[in-house]
């Protein structure tokens, strides 16, 4: 398998946790992984960006244009990275679906042929009474988008593996909400 | 048979494991990005097996490697780490071992940014190699890395000599499965044996020494001529598998049977992460070159490289972030590269800064078609109408530098405020910082402003902001030379109990060490005394009338006639680290209807939790990053910041679960 993923959002989202669940699922499977994270001044609110190269190289950055898959945790973030998707590429959003995108972007993202998936991941989240679920929440959603790399049952298993037990039944929690997308009807009321 | 394990790495992780695999016995360095988890890692492992390691972070670079050299002289394997600014605090012990030659392995590890992330400069320590007389070793994924450690171990006991391996921001930071092989527990006794020759060489000694240094370079090219960590590659086969360097002789051999008379319109000499860079780039453009790898980078195997240049007729040199391969060509007729222009001479070696180059090379060659496309143009200028807001680094909410920053600004608004390195060089965020150049600069900038002022007679306010480790690294010394002269300034060391920027590091005037065992304290307090400074108060920035009064009685002993330097110890715990002052007298604050926009508290207190509302044009309180200091009531002169009612107990225990909790 070759796939190139970023994940992109702001420090504390938990980018770096997506991250090293995505890259358990691919060692799990047998592939070699490589990827590229930044940190230093991440946590006093920066941007945070990680690659994540699953297959036989050893070049640890994304080039732009080239990305299967862009998830993103911050709108702002989603933006920035999407000049890293490839034609027919996919932006997997933590964002409500009527909110996103924003119009001036829809003629490039037409011509490029990327489908953009969001879920309004920080709802469930709020539904869930733990700001910080929002991340496995919009894991349990790409796991749902066409051609993701993981299915569902890996990339839970990953979860449980990388995370503190503690949040076991948590992260199950957000994770299903995220991927049977029928948050609505639980987070309307 | 074991079936060795694989596991997903930091290559900081990575490097901690090669050492430990390699039976490293001390491992020193002061923390700085990207090298700072190696220390911590090693830590990890010492504990998981039970190892005889001694670990420490050091009070600064120097000492750091000086320490490690001891143990060598000791006949240990020692390991110093450092980012690549710390490699300019310890040149000076650095360039001495080249000549006094070492015992047990000494390997110093250094990692460099391309790109200038988060340093002040973009050196290449590659240079830094040429120039001590050192050889380095240049990985481009952390299996490189990893596996180079045991070689450099044995080539610095071979010849007793330090060796360098270089790391980079995309190898220390970059994730990648390693393998992981058995770690073995040896009995190296220590046992210096004196050698005054080598160990306190006399200056009539020195030539003969350094003619040895030269002798052994000279064999170490013999050897890297031939060594396994120099690879050519063309465009068939990238698989790397875990042992990254195996199984590429064959390759190249058959390469050359094949290619016996014929030249390849271009070739890439590579080293470090755009070697991997260009690797990928060539198998994408389906581009039929070869690539040379080179990991030793000096001294560079000169036959070798030559054979590879004479096989080709145009050769692109990628490396970074400077030219430390180039610059030892001795013919560049053919060569590419930094120095003739191909490469641009700043900045980090993306693949989006290698591939139009590479793409325009191949397509001059005749390899590529002409069109690749790029949707770059496109995307800027459809981006650029979302006027996306620019996400810069701030000091954190609750942080007690804000609150000191506030004050000091608020008491001397005209003042030179230098600074230093660390979390607090985000003060610039609050105009509260005026120079920042290097580790415990902020003291010397304000001896040598004081003193530039004095000639003219005039006097300047002057406020001086340093952390409290890099106080201990670099600070002291230059406070002794300031109170000595006579310099007359604030200076406010900003103690927050930790070395806060680049992970909570501990530091020496605390009484835990690197592995969590007890040391002694180092006072802040006494060093300043011992300096002969007599003004000294230490405050809780978050008294903020209280500090200001302080403030002013510091200013007033700045121009007494029998005054001086006036030392003042802001102490609140780094907020990231020990929320627990802020948990036991929460302030929630709200702001009031009567807001009227006028972001006068977003520019003067600054806090990431202040946010204006566009729609209503009032600020609002992001209670999610909020951390309820209540330092911002002050910022709102009109007093539309005001405390909330109290948080019942439930709220309260929820919101500190919800933020300490790690679900992620």
């Amino acid at each position: 398998m070759d796939a190139k993923i970023l994940l992109a959002g702001i420090g504390g989202q938990g980018v770096l946790f997506a991250h090293n669940v995505l890259a358990e699922c691919a060692l799990a499977q047998g592939f070699n992984v490589t990827g590229a994270e930044t940190h230093g001044m991440s946590q006093r609110g920066g941007a945070v960006v990680s690659h994540l190269k699953i297959g036989d190289t050893s070049a640890p950055m994304i080039r732009h244009g080239t990305a299967d898959f862009v998830i993103a945790f911050d709108t702002v973030e989603a933006y920035r990275a999407l000049p890293f998707l490839k034609r027919g590429g996919a932006l997997v959003v933590n964002a409500a679906p009527e909110t996103f995108p924003d119009a001036r972007v829809q003629s490039q993202l037409d011509a490029w042929n990327i489908s953009v998936h969001a879920c309004d991941a920080d709802g469930i989240a709020r539904k869930l009474e733990r700001a910080s679920a929002a991340n496995v929440a919009l894991l349990g959603f790409a796991v749902t988008c066409a051609n993701f790399p993981f299915n569902a049952e890996s990339v839970r298993a990953a979860i449980h593996r990388v995370a503190h037990p503690r949040y076991a039944a948590l992260n199950d929690q957000a994770f299903e909400t995220g991927r049977t997308r029928d948050w609505r009807l639980e987070v309307s009321d | 048979m074991h079936k060795p394990n694989r596991k997903v790495a930091l290559g900081n992780e990575a490097i901690a494991r090669g050492l430990v695999e390699a039976d490293v016995n001390v491992v020193t360095g002061y923390p700085g990005t990207p090298s700072s988890e190696i220390i911590p890692e090693i830590i990890a492992l010492k504990k998981e097996f039970a190892l005889n390691t001694y670990v420490e972070w050091s009070v600064n670079e120097k000492v750091a490697f000086e320490v490690a050299l001891a143990a060598s002289w000791a006949r240990k394997r020692a390991a110093v780490t450092m980012k690549q600014v710390g490699l300019n605090v310890a040149s000076d012990p650095l360039l001495n071992s080249a000549y006094s030659g070492v015992v047990g392995g000494l390997l110093l590890i250094v990692c460099d940014d391309p790109g200038a992330y988060s340093s002040q400069t973009e050196q290449d320590t590659r240079l830094f190699a040429l120039f001590a007389k050192i050889p380095v070793f240049d990985p481009a994924t952390p299996r490189q890395a990893k596996e180079l450690i045991a070689a450099a171990f044995e080539l610095s006991e071979k010849y007793r000599i330090p060796v360098i391996l270089r790391s980079s921001l995309r190898v220390s930071h970059a994730r990648q499965n390693i393998s992981l092989e058995p770690i073995i527990h040896s009995a190296r006794h220590a046992n210096f044996v004196k050698d005054p020759t080598h160990w306190a060489a006399t200056p009539r000694l020195r030539v003969q020494l350094h003619q040895e240094l030269n002798d052994k370079l000279a064999r170490i090219e013999q050897e890297f001529e031939t060594s396994q960590f120099n690879f050519e590659i063309q465009n068939a086969g990238f698989e790397i598998g875990p042992a990254a360097f195996k199984n590429r002789k064959a390759e190249s051999k058959k390469r050359k049977a094949k290619n016996k008379n014929r030249k390849f319109p271009l070739g890439i000499l590579a080293a470090g992460v755009p070697a991997a860079t260009a690797q990928e780039l060539l198998q994408e453009f389906d581009a039929p070159i070869p690539l040379l790898q080179i990991s030793t980078v000096y001294p560079l195997p000169q036959k070798r490289v030559a054979e590879f240049l004479a096989s080709c007729e145009r050769v692109l040199v990628l490396e970074e972030p400077d030219a430390a391969m180039e610059t030892q060509l001795p013919d560049r007729r053919a060569v590419l590269g930094r120095l003739d222009g191909t490469i641009p001479n700043a900045g980090e070696l993306t693949p989006d800064v290698i591939a139009p180059i590479l793409a325009r090379l191949l397509r001059q060659a005749g390899l590529l078609p002409e069109t690749t496309e790029s949707a770059l143009p496109a995307w800027h200028s459809a981006l650029e109408d979302l006027k996306l807001p620019a996400r810069g680094p701030r000091l954190c909410p609750g942080c007690g530098h804000r609150s000191a920053f506030y004050t000091i600004r608020r008491t001397f608004p005209g003042a030179f405020y230098t600074s230093d390195i660390g979390c607090y060089t985000l003060g610039i965020n609050l105009r509260a910082v005026d120079t920042v150049v290097d580790m415990g600069a902020a003291i010397t900038i304000a001896s040598g402003l004081y003193q530039a002022y004095r000639l003219d007679n005039k006097t300047k306010p002057i406020v001086a902001t340093i952390g409290d480790s890099t106080f201990i690294h670099s600070g002291v010394t230059g406070l002794a030379n300031a109170v000595h002269t006579g310099a007359r300034f604030i200076l406010v060391i900003l103690d927050n109990s930790t070395t806060a920027m680049t992970g909570f590091q501990p530091t020496a005037h605390q009484t835990q060490l690197a592995d969590g065992t007890e040391g002694a304290r180092v006072g802040i307090p006494d060093l300043a005394r011992a300096c002969g400074v007599k003004f000294l108060r230490t405050a809780d920035p978050y008294e903020l009338d209280a500090f200001q009064h302080i403030l002013k009685q510091a200013d007033e002993f700045t121009r007494a006639p029998d005054g001086g330097i006036a030392v003042i110890i802001a102490q609140r715990p780094c907020v990231l680290n020990d929320r627990s002052p802020i948990d036991a007298q929460p302030i929630r604050v709200e702001v009031t209807d009567e807001c009227d926009g006028c972001k006068y508290c977003l520019v003067a207190f600054e806090c990431p939790a202040l946010v204006m509302n566009v729609k209503t044009n009032k600020v609002e309180i992001n209670y999610q990053t909020c951390v309820d200091c209540g330092q911002c009531i002050d910022s709102c002169y009109k007093g539309f910041i005001v405390e909330s009612k109290p948080m019942t107990i439930l709220e309260l225990a929820e919101k500190v679960g919800s933020e300490k909790g790690q679900v992620a």
